[in-house]
């Protein structure tokens, strides 16, 4: 697969132009330069510190901390040419996520059975913002896979190269996953109409 | 430093919107509600804590790979074709190292050469993680009490405001007379004084740089003595961090175990014939343990430890 750089220099937002020097920081790190790493810390902790105050809000900073001794841990397993350091760092996050889901539920922990699903929190915190019941329906209804991968666009701002790589699939099929799950969510939401064209457009942050 | 939560994301060119009158973002989300789904997501930003306490931990952690610690296993995965499943186990093996307390650093290549700036590194890594537990001791709640309890692995004792001492023994409180007070620089501090102390770090650092009285205590163990043993205030606790960041010669050891098994970071300072090392909680910024070691003399080897359990206010002894 070929890295998909365009997603970095299109990005303009939290860590633009620094994208591609987290790269290199993660880099330099794995190869001996363990300081480089802190610069990381600084940059994407609000980042994945939103991501497990979404899922897990009670938990957000024990698990920030814990997975930043992981990526610190793992930072050789990080490789530039798979994808950028901000998806490898989600990767680890949910990994992070996933290991707190198991030990709470007391689940078994199965490797190869990835996917932990925050549902439960994420609902609650649908259900704290007065969603639209039809709305929160829907998503509840969306494949676990396919929901992940939207929320990863829609609430991390990841792109879904970033999204795969955090989730540990193709770039294509993170893409498609999105797909379908905005398929499905047309299709309950607004059967009658042709898709999309009346609704706001903007995914700004207002 | 920027969070995603407030900064307004402008990351599609406007040309896009002009080509196509979407942008990518709106195109990915482009489905009924999506903009309330935004909304729902959005958190309020890390506090100061969470973000000094994650940054701590790498600090440990970094310090503890620079010092060439090579503590358990080595963790070093091939990085490519290795498959999602075997990533995962590696992740959880790595999960389970970290939540065991063992620190697994890979040291492929990690053999320090440049052992002239080492310890000029160590030296900077220290006072970056004693700023961070700085911020940390900073938001801990203000308490209050009329007893200063300190919770030992060797028994409990009781302070009074007037400084007098108690110990428990069988359930009993006996009363040891009154407490030396506590040195820094040049002032002896009773409670009383030590609420009327400056808590501003350059202050406490020039009195803890103040040449020593005779049977001074180094000033990196005045500092712990009042960090770990005194009801002093979260503000003070913070200066004295802080503090501790300006004194030459305090070494950031990494993540290590007390003796009762609790994880937290070492700190060192060495001196002609000892080195004390204190270990704190960086979560709390609680003082764990406090060790002693004769590094030379007549007592050479000899050790001697404090293990705080918990200390803290009360109203009443027992």
């Amino acid at each position: 697969m070929k890295p998909d750089t365009r997603q970095h220099e299109e990005r303009s937002d939290g860590a633009p132009d620094r994208d591609g020097d987290s790269d290199a920081q993660l880099t330099r790190s794995a190869a001996g330069d363990a300081a480089a790493f802190t610069p990381l810390v600084e940059a994407y902790s609000p980042a994945l510190h939103g991501y497990f105050a979404r899922r897990m809000p009670g938990a957000a900073d024990d698990l920030l901390a814990e997975a930043w001794l992981q990526a610190f841990a793992a930072r050789r397993t990080f490789d530039p040419s798979r994808g950028s350091a901000r998806g490898w760092l989600f990767g680890v996050a949910r990994n992070v996520l996933a290991q707190h889901l198991r030990r709470a539920g007391r689940q078994e922990a199965v490797p190869g059975r990835e996917i932990t699903d925050p549902w439960q929190a994420v609902d609650q915190r649908l259900d704290a913002a007065a969603l639209a019941p039809a709305l929160r329906r829907a998503l509840a209804e969306l494949p676990v896979e396919e929901r992940e991968v939207l929320l990863l666009v829609s609430w991390e701002q990841l792109s879904p190269a970033e999204a795969a790589a955090a989730v540990g699939i193709p770039a294509g099929t993170a893409r498609s996953r999105l797909h379908r799950a905005r398929g499905r969510l047309r299709d309950r939401l607004a059967p009658t109409r042709p898709a999309g064209r009346h609704l706001s457009v903007t995914g700004d942050v207002a | 430093m920027s969070t995603y939560d407030d900064v307004e994301r402008t990351g599609m060119s406007t040309q896009d919107v002009e080509e196509t009158g979407m942008t990518e973002r709106a195109v990915l989300l482009d489905f009924p509600g999506a903009d309330e789904l935004v909304a729902a997501g959005r958190v309020e930003p890390p506090s100061a804590q969470a973000l000094a306490r994650a940054l701590a931990g790498i600090e440990a952690a970094v310090a503890g790979q620079e010092a060439g610690h090579k503590k358990g296993a080595v963790v070093s995965a091939p990085l490519r074709g290795m498959s999602g499943r075997r990533r995962v186990l590696v992740a959880l093996f790595t999960a389970a190292a970290v939540a065991a307390g063992v620190v697994t650093y890979a040291n492929t290549g990690e053999t320090p050469t440049d052992t002239g700036t080492r310890s000029e590194a160590h030296a900077d890594t220290a006072s970056v993680f004693l700023n961070d537990i700085s911020t940390v001791a900073a938001t801990q709640s203000v308490p209050s009490g009329k007893y200063w309890k300190m919770h030992l692995t060797v028994g409990d004792s009781y302070l009074s405001q007037s400084m007098d001492f108690y110990v428990v023994n069988d359930g009993k409180a006996y009363k040891k007379g009154r407490q030396p007070d506590w040195q820094l620089g040049p002032k002896d501090l009773d409670w009383k004084a030590l609420n009327q102390l400056t808590t501003d770090p350059a202050k406490l650092l020039q009195l803890l740089q103040t040449p020593p009285r005779p049977k001074s205590i180094s000033p990196f163990d005045q500092a712990v003595t009042l960090l770990g043993g005194s009801p002093a205030s979260p503000k003070l606790r913070a200066g004295l961090f802080k503090a501790m960041a300006g004194l030459k010669g305090v070494k950031l050891v990494g993540t290590v175990k007390d003796s009762t098994g609790r994880g937290g970071t070492a700190l060192e300072f060495a001196e002609a014939k000892s080195v004390g090392r204190v270990i704190v909680d960086p979560k709390t910024s609680s003082i764990l343990e406090y060790t002693f070691t004769w590094t030379a003399g007549a007592s050479k080897g000899k050790v001697t430890h404090q293990t705080y359990l918990s200390v803290g206010f009360t109203d009443k002894i027992g």
